[in-house]
């Protein structure tokens, strides 16, 4: 219960005692409640300043990591580029290649006989080049077969040998494109 | 309490005058204790027909901040109940009048009236007559004396036990022709009864009425009591005694206190 305050006097006098108590309380209640705002702001600051640093250096990561894809994405059309002109080049290659050296080295090991052997061996790279080879053989009759494999295949024999164990030629055939 | 009366907290009185029925009585105070107490018999400081009562007092007191607690005899005391009060200040006296108006057969207008919200319901409305307390201002102010408080012993009274631990459920304020009665629950006064006393027999038998009458009408059963007596040819313990006999008892918690209707006192 409340204390019932009953004064009927006109002059009623203030306590100046107690009303000084009383705004020193009040002044003291409210410079504590100051100091507790001015804290709780200054930590509240703090915690932003923080946090903003926080974002910032986020921001920074963020902004690195994107210059970095930025630049992987570049490296990645560069070397793309790069690789689609390799292939380019290769799809390029491949396409001028209309033959195959090994079917073409497959032929000649069909074509010679077991006596007989290949000394030297040039291929051109292109389809329907000249194949120019140097063969020796232990008899002539040998090489005679070995001409008449060749005969279809535009034989041309440069020169024939004998030397003191085997017979050597020198000569040259036109296999056309296998593709053809 | 309102916000003002915590920010302005107002000054004790140096001294106080208790204006009793037939008599007046001084207390001269000091860091809170009484120093001085002089009675004045046949002084009736509340009564201003008698002219003769006032010169004895004034004589005797000092030119110091002074108080006056008169007894309840001139006051009147109501307890209004509404529905819902209004939180409005204004808007609650203007509705505390009015109700007033209708269950006051004077005029309002020559009382003063101050009513306190005792709970979100009740109001205790005290009036008081604005020409006794014009003549008691006129009087020390014709004598040079600050009068600074003028109070009510009940209610300085019910104060004081309100603060106790475990507070009387009444309390029986007598002087010579006067007996106050105040009753209280959960530390808030209910019911309020002044009556002109005569015998002790005819007291203690007024004050059992009106304890079956509060025990009927509030729904509380009101057994324990404080005695506060102004008669100085009377014993207390007499009226306590009679009282006993109807299952009253006095534990005169309040024995302590010299004049516990004196404000400030200790």
């Amino acid at each position: 219960m409340r204390r019932i305050r009953y004064n009927l006097a006109g002059a009623r006098k203030v306590d100046a005692r107690a009303f000084a108590l009383i705004l020193l309380g009040i002044g003291l209640a409210a410079l504590l409640l100051n100091a507790v705002t001015v804290f709780n702001l200054a930590r509240l600051q703090r915690q932003n300043r923080a946090e903003n640093s926080e974002i910032r250096s986020a921001a920074l990561r963020l902004e690195g990591l994107q210059q970095k894809t930025l630049r992987q994405q570049e490296e990645i059309v560069a070397l793309k580029k790069a690789w689609e002109r390799k292939l380019a080049f290769a799809n390029l290659l491949i396409g001028r290649k209309s033959f195959s050296f090994i079917s073409r080295l497959n032929f000649l090991e069909r074509a010679c006989s077991d006596g007989m052997r290949v000394r030297q061996l040039s291929l051109v790279n292109e389809p329907a080049g000249r194949m120019q080879m140097t063969v020796s053989a232990l008899a002539q009759n040998e090489l005679l077969g070995f001409y008449k494999k060749l005969l279809p295949y535009e034989l041309a024999i440069v020169n024939e040998n004998q030397m003191t164990e085997y017979y050597q030629a020198s000569l040259s055939i036109r296999i056309q494109d296998e593709k053809k | 309490m309102g916000l003002s009366d915590f920010l302005l907290p107002e000054r004790l009185p140096r001294q106080v005058v208790y204006a009793g029925d037939r008599h007046g009585e001084i207390f001269t105070l000091s860091k809170q204790r009484i120093v001085r107490r002089l009675r004045v018999e046949a002084a009736a400081l509340a009564d201003p027909g008698a002219s003769d009562g006032w010169p004895k007092i004034a004589e005797r007191l000092q030119p110091v901040d002074t108080g006056v607690i008169l007894n309840s005899d001139p006051f009147i005391f109501n307890f209004i109940e509404f529905d819902k009060l209004p939180w409005s200040r204004k808007l609650l006296r203007e509705l505390v009048d009015w109700k007033l108006q209708k269950i006051f057969p004077e005029d309002i207008a020559a009382y003063d009236h101050r009513f306190f919200r005792l709970n979100k319901k009740r109001i205790l409305s005290i009036l008081v007559k604005k020409s006794l307390l014009a003549h008691i201002e006129a009087e020390f102010r014709g004598k040079g004396i600050p009068l600074i408080t003028i109070g009510n012993s009940a209610l300085e009274i019910f104060n004081r036990l309100a603060k106790l631990r475990r507070p009387p459920d009444f309390f029986v304020e007598t002087d010579v022709s006067s007996c106050c009665l105040v009753f209280q629950k959960l530390g808030a006064p209910i019911y309020v009864r002044k009556f002109k006393s005569g015998s002790l027999e005819e007291l203690a038998a007024e004050i059992g009425k009106t304890v079956q009458f509060v025990r009927n009408n509030s729904g509380c059963d009101p057994r324990r009591f404080e005695l506060i007596d102004h008669r100085e040819e009377v014993s207390p313990e007499e009226l306590a005694e009679q009282l006993a006999q109807e299952g009253l008892s006095c534990p005169n918690a309040i024995r302590a206190v010299p004049a516990p209707y004196i404000p400030g006192c200790r």
